[in-house]
């Protein structure tokens, strides 16, 4: 049933039909887990492996991935997250069983029976993880989590994008001003109002403007490309938060504050790699 | 220059390193001519405060002359003689326009680091990690000031000693603010743990606010006498005695009205297995903080009174007593000093010989003698309270 958000605007519920099969689907894993840690050379006798001491290791530790999925599943809000990890956890079976198929056949005919077993449970899974994704991503698209004043309560669409605020000491003509005159490196600020993805709210009290930016960066490489930029702080969402602080002093101090560690001012890279705070260069 | 760099757990050297220079219109360099270590330096040194890196200049409490200025700085100029406090303020954010200088919104480079320890980042300070911003610190030949527009102190009054001002950089306010925060009331008793330097200007403080009493509770004796100069009227030994039914004695079975902690998070307990018990988890990081003493504070405190940190925490602490905060509406306040708020009038309580904040001293060494001081004020050998540093 649609219920309203804060802002007023209709939106679509989670999906309950597919969080309900990921539960049920989470509570097998440790069903099917249980036989493989307490009885393993049982287990692997059942569906036709011999059951060296290899093999019985490999059990024990497939058994404990059914327990931890089943956590993953259960205890994540969402999840597709857990059920991915399911997707990725059946392909890791199969081919452990093809693998036994090839090397340490015992029983040929129940060997196939437990791979048949396996890619329906890996179907059963895949269509589950799809269904909670297309859920999810309509949820978010239709402002879940999201209040009047668009504050930000769930993860946004794409790894890079930034939803986030800044109070700014100031009147409302001199930061939109200002917010144009700024270099930034990540977004032309014209196409960012344009876009309608900067927003200026006067602050409650009388602290000056706010300044809402919802903007999702290009990066070279797509996801993986954004998580090589991020582990050394040149992601584009990390510059957009180092020049929101640098665009903030500025407008209040007349200056980007530098340290001996950040000469540079704000900036994820250097925090991730820290120079001694001994003095450096510089003009004034 | 010279300046006193850490260099690992437990090791700081006095190193050659480039001379400071301006990096924004707003800087200031000062020829330093005091500077101590604070007992907050030591949490450094001992390694209990993350981010920091082997060369990193030490130093929050420091004073000299000013010999450079950039173009935005009208308000001092070259020869000025003046303190500096350790939070570094902008003058221009909502904090600062507040009053709430150790929360300036800007002069943190590295606040994204420390928001996500803490939620939300406070000031840069000198000499204090990268997680205060990693600005170089004062236990130096010179230093860089930056804002040094809203935060220095001029001492235009050459009669007075650099012992004398030098601690508005830290130690003096911090303690006047702790006592500050406590809302003395006429009558009141006061309970200070820790009779260092902070907590010594705690106690002086306190009886400046209008503190019938004042509780000096340490385990150090010169330190205890320390705290009767200061003009505590009570001092427990918290080796010798229990401390909350003492403090239920000394109060009526009350409790003090305020309890202000001024140890933080290197706290040691009176019984040796609880001592080692609180050390072995926190050398094993399953705590940062060491809290017997805060702990003490909060069961001690009498009902609806308030409880004041000034120690220094870092991070999570076990064991707090939320449950005797709540049910018994204690009032806790805490901070980093808000110092710049703090200069002019204490300067005027010196100037008029309510205070002469140099009885803290014990001992006055070289620059090049850092390291002894360190160590000499860590295991308080020669009862050392606080090291004065000459470069």
């Amino acid at each position: 049933m649609p219920h309203e958000a804060a802002s007023g605007q209709p939106r679509s519920a989670p999906a309950v039909g597919p969080v309900r099969l990921a539960d049920a689907l989470g509570v097998t894993s440790s069903l099917l887990g249980a036989p493989m840690n307490l009885a393993p050379r049982r287990f692997l006798r059942a569906i036709g492996v011999e059951d060296d001491p290899k093999a019985v290791a490999w059990t024990q530790g497939v058994g404990v991935r059914e327990h931890l999925a089943t956590i993953n599943v259960l205890a994540m809000r969402q999840r597709r997250i857990g059920m991915w990890s399911r997707v990725a956890g059946d392909l890791m079976d199969l081919s452990l069983l093809v693998a036994a198929h090839r090397h340490k056949r015992a029983d040929a005919a129940r060997l196939q029976r437990a791979m048949a077993a396996v890619g329906g449970i890996l179907a059963l899974d895949l269509f589950t993880a799809i269904q909670l994704t297309r859920a999810d991503t309509e949820h978010r698209r239709d402002g879940a989590g999201s209040s009047g004043t668009g504050v930000q309560h769930e993860e946004p669409g794409g790894p890079l994008h930034v939803r986030t605020a800044v109070t700014i000491r100031g009147s409302e003509e001199e930061v939109r001003r200002r917010f144009r005159e700024f270099e930034w490196s990540a977004f032309d600020p014209a196409e960012l109002e344009a876009a309608g993805d900067v927003r200026f709210v006067p602050a409650p009290g009388g602290r000056g403007i706010e300044v809402h930016l919802d903007h999702e960066p290009s990066v070279r490489g797509g996801a993986l490309g954004a998580a090589a930029a991020k582990v050394v702080g040149q992601a584009p969402d990390q510059a957009i938060h180092d020049e929101l602080r640098r665009f903030k002093a500025l407008l209040e101090t007349g200056v980007i504050p530098r340290s001996e560690k950040s000469p540079e001012g704000a900036s994820a890279g250097r925090q991730i790699k820290q120079r001694p705070a001994q003095p450096v260069g510089g003009s004034a | 220059m010279r300046a006193t760099c850490w260099s690992g757990r437990n090791t700081v050297q006095v190193e050659e390193v480039p001379d400071p220079q301006l990096l924004t219109s707003r800087d200031a360099i000062v020829k330093i001519s005091s500077t101590a270590i604070c007992g907050s330096d030591l949490h450094l040194y001992d390694g209990y405060v993350p981010s920091m890196t082997k060369g990193d200049i030490l130093g929050h409490e420091f004073m000299g002359e000013i010999v450079e200025v950039g173009k935005d700085v009208s308000n001092l100029k070259i020869g000025d003689r003046v303190v500096v406090p350790f939070p570094i303020a902008c003058g221009g954010c909502n904090m600062c326009a507040k009053g709430l200088f150790s929360l300036c919104e800007n002069s943190n480079p590295n606040a994204g680091m420390a928001e996500k320890l803490w939620g939300h980042a406070p000031c840069g300070i000198f000499g204090y990690s990268s997680l205060t911003g990693g600005y170089a610190g004062g236990q130096a030949e010179f230093a860089r000031v930056p804002f040094a527009d809203v935060g220095p102190i001029k001492i235009e009054d050459d009669a007075l000693t650099d012992e004398q001002v030098l601690f508005l950089s830290d130690i003096f306010p911090t303690g006047y603010m702790g006592a500050e925060l406590c809302d003395i009331q006429p009558g009141d008793v006061v309970a200070v743990w820790g009779a260092g330097p902070v907590g010594l200007f705690a106690i002086a403080s306190a009886l400046m606010l209008g503190a019938e009493r004042v509780i000096a509770i340490d385990r150090w004796d010169y330190r205890l006498d320390k705290a009767r100069e200061a003009g505590a009227t009570d001092l427990v030994d918290y080796e010798q005695v229990e401390v909350l039914p003492v403090l239920k004695e000394l109060t009526g079975g009350r409790g003090p009205d305020a309890c202000i902690d001024c140890v933080g998070l290197e706290a040691h307990h009176h019984h040796g297995l609880v001592h080692q018990y609180d050390r072995i988890k926190q050398a094993g990081r399953l705590e940062t903080e060491r809290g017997s003493a805060l702990r003490e504070a909060i069961m001690g405190c009498r009902n609806g009174g308030v409880v004041s940190i000034m120690g220094v925490y870092g991070g999570f602490m076990d064991k707090f007593p939320i449950g005797s905060v709540m049910n018994r509406s204690l009032t806790i306040k805490t901070g980093q000093c808000h110092v710049q708020r703090y200069l002019r009038p204490l300067l005027e309580r010196i100037t008029n010989g309510e205070i002469d904040p140099s009885f803290v001293v014990s001992h006055t060494l070289s620059l090049d003698d850092a390291p002894k001081g360190y160590e000499m004020f860590k295991h308080k050998h020669d009862n050392c309270t606080k090291v004065v540093l000459k470069p």
